[in-house]
Parts: C-alpha cells; structure tokens; sequence
C-alpha cells in the first residue's frame, strides 16, 4: 500500500506538469486542472497498469477524459464551431493581413481530430512515434502511415489558404510531398 | 534515398511550422497534488471501490438502484452547496481544515508593471487592477475575478481589462502555478482603432502567477490591424 502511494506520488511529480501542458494545449485553461486531476485518479485505480514508460499512457488517459468532456458539451461546441466558421469565412482573404501561424492554426482546426492529434502529439508534446503510436492505441506502423497522411493533408491544405503566394516555402516543400 | 532525405527535411518542415504555433511551448509546472488526493480521500481509492464491488452483488437489486440513485442526488446537492456556501465547506471539512479559508493570503489587486515582446515590437506594460474574493466552484478548485485597466506604451494606449485566477489549493496559503486569464474590453470608441476589432474582446492574455511576478502569453484578436501573438510578464508593485 505504502509502495502504491509512493510510487504515485512520485508518478505525480515527474509527469503531472507535461499532462498539464497537453491539457492546456487542447482546451480551455481554467477547466485543466480538472481534467489532470481525472487523470491521476485514473492512473492511481490503475496503477498495476502504467508502463514503465508512463508519460504516453497518461496522455492517452488525459486525450480519453478530454473526449468525454467534449461529448458531455457536443451541443455547446456545435454551436461554437458554427460561429468559429463564420468568423473564419469573414476574416479578410488578402494575405497581407493573415501571417503564417494563423493560417496554420486555421488548417490545423479545419483538419479532422485523427489527423491533427497525430501532427500535434509529435510537434507539440515532442513525442516519438513509438509513443505517440502507444497514445493513440494503435500500432507504430499504423501511426507512421497516419502520421504521414496528416503531413500531406496539412501541406495540401496550407497550399490552399487564400493570399498564401506559391512561392512559400511550405507550399512547395508541402506539394512535395504529393 | 535523395528522394527519401528530402522527403523527411520537406516532413520535417511541416512539423516545425506546427511547433512554432504551440500556445505552451514550455512544460508548465505540475498542479497542486491535493485536489487528487482529496478525490481519493473522497471514495476513489481503489481498494475500496473494489471493497464496494465485492459487496454489490449481495444487494437487492431495487434496494441498489435506489441507493445509486440517493448518491446522485445526495452528490448533486453537495456540489450545489460546495458552489455557492463557503460555510458549508467550512463545516465539512472541520476545524481543523483550512480549505475554507481563500487559497492565498495576498492577492493580485494592486499595480504590475512589466514588458511585452510579440511580432511587431516591445514595450512596456502597466497594469492596475482589483481581485474580487476567492471563491471555491468546486472542492480544491478556486477561482477570482480581476478588474482594472492595462497601460501599454508603445502605442500609449489605457484598455480596461478584466479576467479570471484559477487555483487548486486545499491549504493556504498557495502560492505557486495559479492560471491567470484575462482580456482587454474593447470599449465602442475603441472598435476599429490599433488593438480593436469588431469584438469586445480585445487582446487575450494568458499565462501563470505567483505571489509577485506573473507571465505568459498573448494574442490580438483576428481580424485587427495588428494581428499577432507574443510573450509577457510582470511584477507587482505594489497594492
């Protein structure tokens, strides 16, 4: 018993700070605390359970509790992105105005959740694919080739924001991978 | 195997522009380990949830919905309560807890000066500002209202602002890792000038707060003038 609670504490301290930072990553700031808290209370009922490697478990938790919490507010989000769109379709198409992080973050939320978790887990979290593979639950070949497909889907769409000139080196590196 | 280099330097280049958007690029710092705890304190422990389980199947089946739902109810009046009377919580956790006292000792009201550095330029920041009384919504989980006005130079512009502080803390005092939100109010004058767009909500800060310095990032809203995303921090001055 007393191994159990020192080995979560000890879990707590070297992984709760990175859990945090995908959770902030991923939705509102002020709910994230919550949403590691759920996650810790998962780890600590399954403590028998966490690998040696406990940081893309624990995100893989954290990834599962976010989507719950996204399913208990599907009405509020539907109506979020209906206006979300709006606004994107009433931001000015000249290029001039649009620099290269908006239109990123514009092509990141218009792609689908697979695709962009996949992207996000290894750009933002820094993850390799073995273990972004072992959040997401799938096998490192399958994430490989999903990984890949979500690179050329992001360097197809960036191509495509309005203003963007073709001579952006994302353009032509992205056409490259076709 | 050209082909396969410049094709993981092409994949790579994706990745980077995706980083460089990240809104945390740097790990924040772990959260207060007592909210976790006090849930499990509370009934999560597994050890005795699965006590609970092996007890279940000896209970009458009715006689066990009705007792599932008695805790739902009892539950959603508890987080009712734990909402909106402190004294409550003060009662459920004793004298000898201090959860009902606010979670820091100090506050934020007071002045903060400090710097910016985003996309196009830097200056200086000044903030002033009063923190409303903390308040626990849910148990551990604090929050407090903040309102004033930000004095950016350049350009020299006084925005009213106004935002939330979030904490987890079981015992005061905390001081460390509280969230800190909050935004400049885009006044109707203002609509359409430097910072201002069509919203009421102006420039988005976010970042963290300890007892005398806070940082973080920020982001003009779409659709103004100067679009744009970058760092800050300051200090407080004094109340």
């Amino acid at each position: 018993m007393m191994d159990g609670t020192v080995r979560f504490e000890a879990l707590f301290r070297a992984h709760a700070g990175a859990v945090r930072t995908y959770v902030c990553r991923r939705c509102d700031v002020s709910a994230a605390d919550d949403v590691v808290a759920d996650v810790f209370v998962v780890a600590w009922r399954r403590l028998a359970d966490v690998p040696d490697d406990p940081l893309p478990w624990l995100l893989g938790v954290a990834r599962r509790v976010l989507a719950n919490r996204r399913r208990g507010e599907a009405r509020h989000h539907a109506l979020l992105g209906r206006v979300r769109s709006e606004r994107v379709e009433a931001m000015p198409a000249s290029g001039a105005q649009s620099d290269v992080g908006e239109s990123v973050l514009r092509v990141l939320s218009r792609m689908r959740e697979r695709d962009r978790e996949a992207l996000l887990l290894v750009a933002w979290e820094g993850l390799s694919a073995a273990q972004a593979a072992n959040v997401l639950g799938v096998s490192p070949n399958t994430f490989a080739a999903r990984l890949s497909r979500a690179r050329r889907r992001f360097a197809v769409a960036l191509a495509a924001e309005p203003g963007q000139p073709d001579r952006q080196p994302w353009t032509v590196k992205g056409a490259a991978l076709l | 195997m050209d082909s396969e280099r410049r094709g993981a330097a092409m994949s790579d280049n994706v990745i980077d522009l995706i980083r460089g958007v990240n809104p945390f690029p740097d790990e924040l710092p772990a959260p207060p380990i007592q909210p976790v705890m006090r849930r499990l304190e509370g009934g999560d422990q597994g050890s005795r949830s699965s006590a609970r389980m092996q007890l279940r199947p000896t209970l009458d089946a009715t006689l066990g919905a009705l007792g599932v739902a008695t805790v739902v109810a009892v539950a959603v009046l508890m987080i009712a309560l734990a909402g909106h009377t402190r004294s409550w919580t003060a009662i459920r956790h004793g004298a000898t807890s201090t959860s009902a006292a606010p979670p820091r000792q100090d506050n934020l009201t007071g002045t903060w000066r400090g710097l910016y550095t985003g996309v196009y330029g830097s200056g200086t920041l000044t903030i002033s500002w009063q923190q409303s009384a903390w308040k626990e919504g849910s148990p551990g989980i604090w929050h407090a209202h903040v309102n004033g006005s930000i004095k950016l130079s350049p350009p020299s512009e006084t925005l009213p602002i106004r935002g939330t502080v979030l904490t987890t803390c079981r015992q005061a005092p905390c001081h460390h890792g509280d969230l800190i939100n909050f935004h400049t109010v885009v006044e109707p004058s203002l609509v359409g000038s430097t910072w201002g767009h069509s919203s009421k909500r102006g420039i988005a800060y976010k970042g963290t707060v300890s007892t005398s310095r806070m940082h973080g990032s920020y982001q003009t809203p779409n659709g103004g003038r100067l679009n744009g995303r970058g760092v800050w921090s300051a200090r407080q001055l004094g109340q």
